[in-house]
């Protein structure tokens, strides 16, 4: 469980974050939607222990974040910046190396399902297929906490479709919370349980998207429009 | 421990064009200067003191090889710091890999250095007693100077991993370099302290004992003065040792806590 | 490829309709064999939870059932599926009749137009 008790993240003067609060339970996806520059990013790095809090508490499964929280939490950034002296196969040897939660059989079984040669240099590969790679390494650890950085941004549909399948054949969902921040809401609101709006660095709505469905009558598209006005 | 020598590796071969743009380097001036000493005539000689002062650059090497491989880390900070091991293992595997390039690059030049001496006839009128322990001496100096200024290198970039989260890597550079001034010299005040003395001036090594017979034909009389003037002190290794391994400390700190991707 | 879902109602709900209508058709026939909760949430491409409640409302329903260890599968009771082929009817209907009358159309109207539909259709497929 990821828990955010009161957090703000301050950059010099201006807040990154304000007073936010977030509980988020296992076994779920949940997409963090909002405009850029609206604090989606900042509140995965935040979870990841990259950056810290200004005031407030982040725990996951009651551990406080922190750098080396890496080793409960399998993070995707929004850049695709990996070591260019690498091919495929051994940029995912190397994370095998440093994740002991690493899987390369499940690894293995992403990069054919999303057709990555393995011995293509990272200079060379197209940005869906680097878009493809992180989904590789971040899907393959057997890790509780799941946090993806735009993961579809960019990418052309084809591509996006091989994510969100990915997204559904290889996370398991007994385990796992996946976290994952989109300003593209339509390409990946049909495998979202939950769904939190954030504007500004603070939330503004946390709703099971089911349930806003049947209450509602409102896809998360509406929902958003009429949260942002 | 396995997963600390999967990281070496990858810095080893992250490193590797630092470490191959020093030896190429090297080649070029020592093409150039072993050319105008070949029209003198004194190709060996020539050849000989581009080693040395090669050789004796060794001190920055360890510190260039970090900047090099901290600087290509920079860009992807997330990628970087989004492992399970603490900032120490993160620091000591660029270390290990600068330190086995160090090595290497050395045992290189020094080779070359060992052969074009041989062949250097005008050095061989001199009288060269204790040469070997003159280069081990020179050697490890050479490389814990290395290791110390890559150290205290680290802490400062460290410092200006800081200073780049609020503002644009040129600024952040001349702030940095601003605290660096600063620091040392109050570090110069420091060891002008009687505290200073004290924690360092204890357990001095005679050197001329170590290099007893260790002469030049020449100007010797001023060179043993210069070691007179300058005795050695036990305690001068160990206080810097320590300051070197409390910053180290403090980087890995500053990695784990501080840093911000 | 899939076809898509409507984003304004629940996933869950309109997965169960689909694999009602997939009965009715006899693409899915008594004692078949339900794709995994994961199969299925590829093949449609929603989220394992969903299918896993679609499952349970089917389930509800008596419309499948599931051996433990084996899956999901279609209900072979005849009066059960009788039962939800007629209530689909219904359903369909009265959504039919309730745009009609939306629209200002009388129940003869209704059943005017109907009848005379139907009987077009038929000639058209016999000719």
């Amino acid at each position: 469980m990821i828990k955010l008790d009161n957090v703000s993240k301050k950059f010099m003067t201006k807040y990154a974050l304000r007073d936010v609060n977030l509980e988020l339970t296992n076994g779920k996806i949940i997409g963090l939607v909002g405009e850029n520059g609206s604090g989606k990013s900042t509140t995965l790095k935040l979870i990841a222990g990259l950056i810290r809090p200004s005031q407030g508490m982040i725990t996951i499964n009651g551990v406080q974040a922190h750098r080396q929280i890496a080793s409960q939490v399998s993070y995707l950034s929004e850049l695709d910046e990996y070591y260019g002296f690498y091919n495929v196969g051994q940029t995912i040897d190397f994370f095998a190396t440093q994740f002991p939660d690493f899987s390369r059989d499940k690894a293995e079984q992403i990069r054919s399902f999303m057709q990555l040669e393995r011995n293509a240099k990272l200079k060379h590969l197209s940005k869906g297929n680097r878009g493809r790679l992180k989904i590789v390494l971040t899907l393959s650890r057997d890790v509780p906490v799941i946090l993806m950085d735009e993961p579809l941004s960019g990418l052309d549909p084809m591509v996006r479709d091989s994510i969100v399948k990915s997204l559904i054949s290889f996370i398991d969902l007994e385990k796992q919370v996946v976290l994952i921040t989109t300003h593209e809401v339509r390409e990946v609101e049909m495998i979202l349980d939950e769904v939190i709006a954030i504007k500004d660095g603070q939330i503004i709505g946390h709703h099971n998207v089911d349930q806003l469905r049947a209450e509602k009558n409102m896809g998360i598209v509406e929902w958003m429009a009429e949260a942002y006005e | 421990m396995s997963a600390w020598w999967h990281l070496t590796k990858k810095e080893l071969r992250l490193g590797l064009p630092a470490f191959l743009l020093i030896l190429i380097t090297f080649a070029v001036i020592l093409g150039v200067v072993s050319y105008i000493g070949y029209r003198a005539g004194f190709l060996w000689e020539a050849a000989t003191i581009v080693s040395v002062l090669a050789l004796g650059g060794h001190i920055f090497y360890l510190a260039y090889y970090l900047l090099y491989s901290l600087e290509k880390e920079r860009k992807k900070l997330h990628l970087w710091l989004h492992n399970p091991q603490p900032g120490y293992a993160l620091l000591l595997a660029k270390i290990a890999a600068g330190l086995i390039t160090l090595i290497v690059s050395m045992l290189i030049i020094g080779t070359l250095l060992l052969i074009s001496f041989n062949l250097a006839e005008n050095f061989h009128q001199m009288e060269w007693s204790h040469s070997t322990q003159l280069a081990v001496f020179g050697i490890l100096h050479i490389m814990m100077l290395s290791v110390n200024i890559a150290v205290y290198f680290i802490f400062f970039w460290m410092i200006f991993l800081l200073i780049n989260r609020f503002t644009n890597g040129f600024f952040s550079f001349i702030l940095t370099l601003i605290i660096f001034l600063i620091s040392m010299s109050l570090y110069g005040w420091f060891m002008e302290t009687t505290v200073y003395e004290a924690l360092t001036m204890w357990g001095e090594i005679n050197l001329l004992n170590i290099l007893s017979g260790f002469e030049f034909n020449f100007s010797s009389d001023a060179f043993m003065a210069e070691f007179d003037t300058m005795p050695l002190y036990l305690g001068n290794y160990v206080f810097e040792a320590s300051v070197t391994v409390l910053l180290f400390l403090a980087a890995s700190w500053l990695l784990d806590r501080k840093v911000e991707v | 490829m899939t076809d898509t879902f409507h984003s304004a109602q629940p996933i869950y709900y309109q997965l169960a309709e689909r694999i009602h209508r997939q009965i009715l058709r006899g693409e899915l026939k008594p004692g078949d064999k339900l794709p995994s909760v994961r199969e299925m949430g590829i093949q449609s491409n929603v989220n394992p939870n969903t299918v896993q409640r679609t499952y349970r409302e089917l389930e509800g329903m008596k419309i499948v059932y599931t051996k433990r260890g084996q899956g999901t599968f279609v209900t072979e009771d005849q009066d059960i599926l009788n039962q939800m082929r007629e209530r689909l009817k219904q359903k369909e209907i009265s959504q039919f009749v309730h745009g009609m009358h939306e629209m200002g159309y009388t129940d003869e109207e209704i059943e005017s137009g109907l009848k005379a539909f139907l009987r077009r259709r038929k000639g058209e497929q016999s000719e």
